[in-house]
């Protein structure tokens, strides 16, 4: 029989739990249970609630639970929603509360049914409570918890709250490699500096910066192009929070940064291409390739001034150009994959076609060595 | 194939769309089929019509040509790419062009297109843009 709207069932399974036993061990689990529902009630409410940042005074307290029975099968404790507590803490609001309540429970289940962004999305609060929900499962042991609104049990054993609370985070952190615009510098002391970078993806961006950095590099050069390499902590909606680590940064030489420009421009055609734009022929460029093709010059942009970019009929990009005696193609597929091929010019040498799916690390330190090997 | 070409010194024209050009030089991927021609290109016959009568038969039925390069019959051999005549006759839509040749690209897998046509674009780029 179905749980009362303000009832929660955790079933445990196993052999502990026979007969409606539960071991002093897991009664830590309910009010871990309790916080992470909690948790996800909140949430609930600041989306209900879209103009507060904070939940009310006494939301807290309007949560509280009571454990009613532990019934047999193995053993099923029964946490009901105090709804006194909601009418004490928050006169007037039981109701939605209630609703919250189901809502968070949902979250719940939906968290360890491994729902696609929940794990990434976990906040510290709700980590907590994950290291404790549970804590006390040994091999063979599970929770299970039934969604009320399709019937299917999901389970939470130690592996699986293991792969929670490994895989949750707030927030995680990436590298960010990439050119801005330098809108702003600061010296907040004789060791500590920032200047605030202007990005594509992320909006300005504070960077940390040595100050004798930014008196000799950077001082004087506001709206000059900056490339850098940095480890960013971006959320789960990959926002970003904050520089992690810089692993480089530099203000880029005036004519890099010209030839970058007109490259761009050049994409920037190349994008406004219809379908047809070969006299009746030609697939209109893919984003995907126009991405790849940018991610190439923000990552190899001393190679800006040489490089000569074309449509390809196939809705792809190609990048010509001669180094070392040799005359290189970058193709980018449709899809965004790459190709580098290239042939010796006053020679017979080639470079057959090499493919790779992503502009990444393996397809640079190709391209690094394709190109230092012929020169 | 219709009758082949067999004077090696007979330059080829290429019409180069203005969108594969940049900075003044024609992308490479130019002296290859593209995915709509079924593995043979199309050039002009330099012994039939000049730089100037082909591209302004190119252009007459308002396809575009930013510039015009060539490569010899001579040169397509190196590659092992046979030419062969193929005239077209007037249609409704078209003119007549008896200069038309087709260079065939079938006899190579098509991975193998992207180096032989880098290698003939050089060579096109070095004998340098015949038209305008």
């Amino acid at each position: 029989m179905p749980d009362l709207p303000t009832i929660f069932s955790l079933h445990y399974k196993g052999s502990r739990f026979r007969n409606a036993r539960l071991p002093v061990e897991v009664l830590s689990d309910l009010p871990a249970f309790r916080d992470l529902l909690v948790s996800y009630a909140k949430d609930e409410w600041r989306r209900r609630h879209a103009e507060r940042t904070r939940v009310p005074k006494g939301f807290d307290k309007s949560l509280a639970f009571d454990l009613i029975t532990i019934e047999n099968g193995s053993a099923i404790p029964k946490l009901e929603w105090n709804r006194d507590s909601a009418q004490v803490n928050l006169p007037g609001f039981a109701d939605e509360i209630e609703e919250i309540v189901e809502s968070a429970y949902g979250d719940v289940v939906a968290l360890i049914a491994g729902q696609s962004g929940r794990v990434s999305a976990l906040s510290s609060e709700k980590v907590r409570a994950l290291n404790r929900f549970g804590a006390g499962l040994r091999d063979n042991e599970r929770i299970e918890i039934p969604d009320r609104s399709s019937g299917v049990v999901v389970s939470l054993d130690a592996f699986r709250r293991k792969q929670l609370i490994t895989g949750a985070r707030e927030t995680y952190q990436t590298r960010f490699e990439g050119i801005g615009e330098l809108i702003g510098t600061h010296i907040r002391s004789g060791y500590e500096g920032v200047v605030t970078i202007r990005t594509t993806e992320h909006g300005d961006i504070i960077v940390p910066v040595d100050p004798l950095q930014i008196r000799e590099e950077f001082d004087g050069s506001l709206e000059q192009d900056v490339q850098f390499e940095l480890l960013v902590e971006l959320d789960s909606q990959d926002h970003f929070r904050r520089v992690a680590d810089v692993f480089d940064i530099a203000v880029v030489d005036n004519e890099l940064s010209v030839a970058l420009d007109k490259l761009r421009k050049r994409l920037d055609e190349i994008r406004s291409l219809d379908a047809g734009w070969h006299d009746g022929f030609g697939l209109q460029i893919t984003d995907s390739a126009l991405k790849a093709a940018e991610a190439l010059l923000v990552k190899r942009t001393t190679f800006c001034a040489i490089f000569r970019i074309f449509p390809t009929e196939a809705g792809g990009i190609l990048i010509d150009f001669e180094s070392g005696g040799w005359d290189y193609s970058v193709e980018f597929s449709a899809s965004g994959a790459a190709e580098l091929y290239g042939v010796e010019i006053d020679g017979s040498g080639e470079l057959e076609p090499e493919e790779f799916d992503f502009i990444d690390e393996e397809f640079l330190a190709a391209f690094d060595q394709t190109v230092s090997t012929h020169g | 194939m219709a009758n082949p070409l067999t004077n090696q010194d007979e330059i080829l024209f290429r019409q180069i769309h203005p969108n594969c050009v940049h900075d003044g030089q024609p992308a490479s991927d130019r002296f290859k089929p593209q995915p709509n021609d079924a593995g043979l290109m199309s050039v002009d016959r330099s012994t039939l019509t000049d730089a100037v009568s082909s591209h302004a038969l190119y252009t007459s039925t308002g396809n575009q040509s930013a510039a015009i390069y060539g490569v010899t019959v001579g040169e397509f051999g190196e590659e092992v790419i046979d030419c062969s005549e193929d005239p077209l006759a007037a249609t409704d839509t078209a003119p007549a062009n008896p200069a038309h040749a087709l260079a065939d690209y079938r006899p190579h897998e098509e991975k193998k297109w992207k180096l032989i046509s880098k290698r003939l674009t050089l060579k096109a780029k070095a004998r340098g843009r015949l038209f305008p």
